[in-house]
């Protein structure tokens, strides 16, 4: 089952400049990155071609990604901290970033389909299972969260929430096999 | 006037400020964010005879994303009445000094990219021992 930073408290990491950092990616911090990178998008495109740029060793796209991952932990932390920190990363730590972001990016939000391909999966029950359990939260208070998140980047999420929550949300996840990333973006099957 | 930083091993007085041009990752984004590729953008300053033949505002950036790791509030303005306004040597020198630099900086980092892609083979592996 794939990794979410939704469900775990273990954090992915990147390594440069001698130090390994951990990296959260949760709703907290795409909603960090949505609102640096595409604060007037409705859609997740803006996240797909964000990752795209990273892949492609786009330094202010690498940074904006190390930055929302770090803020959990450092939620003082800025853009500019974090790019003081890459001035102190070799070449050949540039050059190994992408793929370390992306794979942890790619844990935590699944992998961003093209049309017609398969993204990630995203375990919902899971996901709820902890919150309740080990977060000690409550399940409407789940949904409410995941929504909130949801509409801060897309306007049109109301369908999902419905959808999640008909007939008691707890076991019925939105469906199986759905990546974060199509979840946020509306992407049904 | 900007506030000059103070002289290090790799500093140098130019013109009556102290520039110390880096080509770290702050640089690198500033550039990459104006000009588009690295790769692209080091060939045409190679092309350009070592970045002299380039506009005066380009040459100004190049220098400002260079010495912003030192001197993070100076201003691309204030870079460029410099160039304008300085010894058109110590504008030729700045400029190459700063085209050398970067364009080393994107060698190092294409190397990086390809010893990442072909890692060197460990000389114990050759052998076909320990497998």
């Amino acid at each position: 089952m794939i990794q979410s930073h939704l469900l775990t408290t273990e954090p992915s990491t990147v390594q440069f400049a001698g130090s390994t950092w951990p990296l959260i990616f949760d709703f907290w911090a795409i909603r960090k990155l949505g609102q640096r990178y595409a604060p007037e998008d409705t859609s997740l495109d803006w996240l797909r071609e964000l990752m795209a740029k990273v892949a492609a060793g786009d330094i202010d796209a690498m940074c904006g990604c190390i930055w929302a991952g770090m803020l959990r932990e450092n939620p003082s932390l800025t853009f500019d901290d974090v790019l003081a920190l890459l001035d102190e990363a070799s070449f050949s730590d540039l050059v190994a970033l992408p793929e370390q972001i992306l794979a942890a990016m790619q844990d935590a939000y699944g992998i961003p389909r093209e049309a017609g391909g398969n993204g990630g999966p995203w375990d919902w029950e899971v996901a709820l299972a902890t919150w309740v359990k080990e977060w000690g939260r409550s399940e409407a208070e789940f949904w409410r969260a995941t929504f909130r998140t949801f509409t801060s980047i897309s306007n049109g999420l109301a369908k999902l929430y419905e959808k999640a929550s008909q007939g008691g949300a707890s076991t019925r996840a939105p469906a199986e096999g759905y990546s974060l990333f199509d979840l946020l973006s509306l992407r049904g099957r | 006037m900007a506030t000059a930083p103070a002289q290090t091993a790799t500093s140098c007085e130019l013109g009556g400020h102290v520039w110390d041009l880096k080509y770290t990752a702050t640089a690198l984004r500033h550039l990459q964010m104006i000009f588009g590729s690295l790769e692209q953008f080091a060939t045409q300053l190679l092309k350009e005879n070592m970045g002299q033949g380039l506009s005066l505002r380009s040459q100004a950036i190049l220098i400002w994303a260079g010495q912003r790791a030192v001197e993070p509030k100076l201003k691309l303005r204030w870079v460029e009445r410099f160039l304008r306004t300085a010894d058109p040597r110590i504008r030729l020198l700045l400029v190459t000094w700063a085209t050398s630099d970067f364009a080393r900086a994107v060698f190092e980092l294409a190397a990086a990219r390809l010893e990442a892609a072909n890692p060197p083979v460990d000389p114990d592996d050759e052998d076909g021992e320990g497998l």
